[in-house]
């Protein structure tokens, strides 16, 4: 066996075995600052191996192996420290059922998180990672985790994974950030992971309240609007999010509506980003 | 009032959890037995209650929800009861008893 890496990633330990090249850089690049050390065992173990045969040398694979079974059919090699993300994404959605996860991006101010669910493609990475450029803390840009006991929300920071013009648009705003190298997927976007911010991985065993829950759409060339919207259908946005919170049953659906008792609901629409983050801003000052 | 091939009475499903916010009008509706959720205007909220409290049949919630709106139990009125029941009851939220 491939020796390991374990790595904490908010109340995940994740073990990483590969000995893929692309794998390790990935590590070295997006990871650091994360607790990490070599060994075994933890919530999950993700192993990123070569393609067996002709697939190590020619066209090279990678193939994923999480805790033993192989839910993924073969991907090409170069994408190896991608799959290492989306082989998490998987395994948190999959079997995270300790906690409710919301498909959504969560970004944190003064105690209070925004919380922005919406479907691939609805500008929510793309905002979640211009927020931290203005100082908001990264909670993640995947996953709201929520506890049902608590209603606090948990942060699960990591890599950010930025498509097409969102590249540009965030690489432009924040010209320090560490990004990795850029890839196609396999539906042909370009993809680039960005580092998180070191106090978001610094501050990941803190978690905080909801205090906004914000459905975001991309609407290129439109003003910006920021509009009430009824907790009734930000209830119904949260639970078409969730990958999960029928597995809790009742537990599950009465967390999420007693979180957006708590929260100020809003629906956005957006296009401008220096726009968009000053009314974000407004929103969470009053 | 009611069609002949619909008499029958309405039961309504168990156990079902209702969230309302002062927001607005809708409430949710959680189904533990489905899994599902739905969003239901007031109006179908007032006719599941009154037949969570004893099956009805379309006239009486007819006459009841009219009754609670202060109008007639008039065509669009008994129209828009008819669809919210079927709805409801496709969603599995009431179901037609003999």
């Amino acid at each position: 066996m491939v020796p390991g890496v374990q790595i904490t990633i908010g109340p995940f330990l994740v073990c990483v075995r590969s000995e893929l090249a692309g794998v390790r850089k990935h590590l070295d690049q997006m990871y650091e600052g994360f607790p990490m050390h070599e060994g075994t065992g933890g919530h999950f173990d993700i192993a990123v191996e070569a393609g067996r045969g002709l697939h190590r040398w020619v066209r090279p694979q990678a193939n994923i192996v999480i805790n033993g079974a192989r839910p993924f059919l073969p991907l090409p090699s170069a994408l190896a420290g991608a799959c290492l993300e989306w082989a998490m994404n998987w395994c948190i959605g999959k079997n995270a059922h300790r906690w409710i996860a919301v498909h959504a991006a969560v970004a944190e101010r003064g105690g209070r998180t925004l919380i922005l669910p919406g479907p691939s493609g609805s500008g929510k990475s793309t905002l979640c990672a211009s927020l931290t450029g203005a100082g908001w803390r990264l909670f993640s840009d995947e996953f709201a985790l929520i506890d049902p006991e608590s209603g606090w929300v948990l942060p699960v920071p990591r890599p950010i994974s930025l498509k097409n013009r969102a590249i540009e648009i965030v690489r432009d705003r924040q010209p320090s950030v560490v990004f990795g190298p850029e890839g196609h997927d396999t539906e042909g976007a370009r993809f680039v992971h960005m580092r998180p911010p070191g106090e978001s991985v610094r501050r990941a065993s803190e978690p905080a309240s909801v205090g906004w829950v914000v459905v975001p759409r991309f609407a290129a060339g439109r003003p910006t609007t920021l509009e009430p919207l009824p907790k009734a259908r930000a209830l119904l946005q949260l639970t078409d999010q969730s990958f999960n919170y029928n597995y809790l049953g009742a537990r599950g659906y009465t967390c999420l509506a007693a979180l957006v008792r708590h929260a100020e609901c809003f629906r956005l629409e957006y296009s401008d980003l220096d726009d968009v983050l000053g009314r974000l801003e407004d929103m969470a000052a009053n | 009032m009611t069609h002949p091939a619909r008499v029958h009475r309405w039961k309504a499903a168990n156990d079902l959890i209702w969230t309302h916010y002062d927001d607005g009008d809708e409430w949710v509706v959680y189904d533990p037995a489905s899994g599902d959720v739905h969003l239901l205007t007031s109006s179908a909220r007032v006719l599941w209650s009154l037949i969570s409290k004893s099956p009805r049949s379309d006239a009486d919630l007819a006459g009841a929800l009219a009754s609670e709106l202060a109008r007639s139990a008039d065509e669009p009125l008994i129209s828009m009861i008819q669809e919210t029941l079927a709805a409801m009851d496709r969603a599995g939220l009431i179901r037609p008893i003999p």
